[in-house]
């Protein structure tokens, strides 16, 4: 298992809930924290986060707080761990969206639309070598 | 004796063409008059040639010509102002051997009065001989001096004549080869004379012009204004008529131009002389290009859309169409008075500057671009130009040719507007709409399977979180067919 934590970023509880069943059909559900207000999981990560753990963020876009992007913003302006991979799962199938999420190459592995499958979930956490770039649109 | 002066003498002699001809009255009435005068049984007119003396008239001998060596004129001549007198041959050194003295006709006496021509060249002299020793009395040689003089008189007479016939016969030679049409006409424009050209130039020989009337060959159409100019000419002495079409003799118009000059005060000509030449062929070409000129004026006064003629130089309005003046407010007159900067709002003087500047090193014949353009009451339109260099009477100059499409323009940021709007829409659909259904597609999924890790309980809340997503989803649906159709409405075409 790659990641020491799990970050579930949506302002829908449902989808969080939704996402907490799947890692824990994989067995991971200790390891997730589950946030609807995209601010308070910045401050977490900032506040837990160290260079030793290896940390997965599932992150919305459309938020009402804070939108995915500008969730990556803070991440690239403020004081994060390298060791963070961010996954981006969103209703959209706009390419746009895709486009945007190519700006940030420093944590963004890959794109997924909703809703996320089992075995999507199961090969993102899995993958002894991380996830492949190249799954990127 | 062949000096200078000689030379001339004797080309001023051959000139007259007197050697050799036939005797003529007036010489012989002359020579007549001095023997009897005189009082001597001989009286010649001789012309003395380097060789001999020719006697252009021989009262009372019947030779016409002796050899030079035997002349007394020829001594005469050495002083052309006087008459030389030898009143005995028998006794003078000079003649008493001349076989003239010796034998027949035995000369004694001889009175000779130089004819000095009009060049001032003494020809030969007008003599009185006899054959016995004789004295001239004061009024006999006067009336010699008088007599010679009218031989001169003779003389020129004749050389006038030649001169008149040879200028005669260039003339004719002039008037029957040449390309123009020569006639007299009488101020009721009745032919008096028609050169032979008529047959080159209008098909119809001369003869058959004798007691006919001009206008009789002139258009219907042409008939009144040539006649109105013909009437001019009794004040003026010339005038070019406009030309006329005239029945040339296979039955077609020709167009003629004609010059008539006003000789009626001429008595040798005693009439109007009217010189005339066919231009069809220019007139034609002319008129094509006239109905050419018309057409394309035409087509630039006519034009729905706006266009103008401007100096390249001054940059000044040459020439505005009707739909320039009306779109731009400007009358034809203001315009004219303006250059090109005038319909421009500041801000786009630069850019003119600029514009004329590349095409003055560039010398492009045609350009195409869109400008902002100011109306005379300041509002500015956007205007596509389309522009071409040509010659406008004999300056450099633009023709531009406008379309507004300030309308367009406009129509096109409405379009962009809405098409952003549209975008906007999309991408809410793409996360909005989806949102509630991903959802419910994720619900579903944990539903179908049968699984140990989700208890009783949390089916529970699944169903009700699927029940919820789907109300979601209905009012979104609702939202949107609203938000559509309230945005349709908004957006209609010139916004």
């Amino acid at each position: 298992m790659k990641y020491d934590l799990i970050y579930l970023v949506d302002d829908f509880d449902v989808v969080n809930f939704l996402h907490r069943i799947l890692l824990r059909k994989l067995g991971l559900e200790e390891r997730a924290k589950v946030f609807t207000n995209p601010e308070k999981a910045l401050e977490d990560i900032q506040a837990h986060g160290g260079e030793d753990l290896r940390i997965l963020i599932l992150l919305d876009i459309n938020m009402p707080e804070m939108s995915g992007f500008e969730f990556l913003e803070h991440m690239m302006v403020g004081t994060f761990s390298q060791n963070i991979d961010v996954i981006i799962v969103t209703s959209s199938v706009s390419e746009s969206d895709m486009g945007l999420a190519k700006e940030y190459p420093r944590f963004v592995r890959d794109f997924v639309t909703k809703p996320l499958q089992i075995n999507r979930l199961r090969d993102i956490t899995k993958s002894v070598d991380g996830i492949e770039k190249s799954n990127l649109p | 004796m062949t000096d200078g002066f000689e030379k001339k003498r004797l080309q001023d002699l051959k000139s007259m063409k007197l050697l050799d001809t036939l005797p003529e009255k007036e010489y012989d009435d002359l020579t007549n008059l001095a023997a009897f005068i005189c009082d001597t049984p001989i009286s010649l007119v001789t012309l003395v040639t380097n060789t001999r003396q020719f006697f252009k008239s021989h009262h009372g001998i019947s030779i016409t010509e002796t050899p030079i060596e035997l002349s007394f004129c020829a001594h005469a001549l050495k002083t052309p102002l006087d008459v030389f007198i030898v009143e005995d041959a028998r006794n003078d050194m000079r003649f008493k051997d001349n076989p003239l003295v010796k034998g027949e006709p035995n000369v004694v006496f001889y009175a000779g009065m130089p004819l000095v021509s009009s060049e001032g060249n003494a020809l030969g002299t007008l003599c009185v001989v006899d054959m016995k020793p004789r004295k001239l009395e004061q009024k006999q040689l006067e009336a010699l001096r008088s007599l010679a003089n009218q031989v001169t008189h003779l003389f020129e007479l004749r050389k006038n004549r030649m001169e008149i016939e040879r200028s005669e016969k260039r003339f004719k030679g002039l008037v029957q080869s040449g390309s123009d049409l020569i006639a007299i006409l009488d101020f009721e424009a009745n032919y008096q004379y028609v050169s032979p050209t008529s047959v080159n130039v209008l098909g119809i020989a001369p003869e058959e012009f004798v007691g006919k009337n001009a206008l009789e060959f002139i258009h219907p159409d042409d008939k009144e204004a040539a006649y109105a100019s013909l009437l001019r000419l009794e004040n003026e002495k010339q005038l070019t008529l406009k030309p006329f079409r005239f029945k040339h003799g296979d039955g077609s118009w020709r167009w003629i131009e004609t010059i008539i000059t006003n000789l009626t005060d001429d008595p040798a000509i005693s009439g109007l002389v009217a010189n005339s030449r066919d231009i069809t062929t220019r007139i034609t070409s002319e008129k094509a290009i006239k109905e050419s000129e018309r057409r394309y004026s035409d087509l630039f006064h006519l034009s729905p859309q706006p266009m103008w003629v401007y100096d390249i130089d001054t940059l000044k309005f040459l020439d505005v169409n009707k739909a320039a003046i009306k779109h731009y407010g400007h009358s034809y007159e203001e315009f004219l008075n303006m250059t090109i900067r005038k319909i421009r709002p500041e801000t786009e003087i630069i850019k003119l500057e600029a514009n004329l500047k590349l095409s003055q090193q560039k010398e492009k014949h045609y350009t195409h671009g869109e400008y902002v353009h100011r109306k005379k009451n300041g509002e500015e339109i956007i205007v596509d130009i389309r522009t071409n260099i040509l010659s406008y009477k004999g300056k450099k100059a633009k023709v531009v040719l406008v379309t507004d499409i300030t309308e367009r323009y406009k129509y096109m940021q409405a379009m962009e507007a809405q098409n952003e709007k549209l975008k906007k829409i999309a991408w809410t659909q793409s996360h909005v709409v989806r949102a509630p259904l991903a959802r419910i597609m994720g619900l579903i999924d944990l539903l179908k399977e049968d699984s140990p890790s989700v208890d009783q309980k949390e089916k529970e809340q699944l169903l009700e979180h699927i029940f919820q997503s789907a109300t979601e989803f209905d009012e979104i649906i609702r939202n949107i067919v609203n938000t559509t159709q309230h945005s349709s409405e908004n957006y209609t075409l010139g916004e």
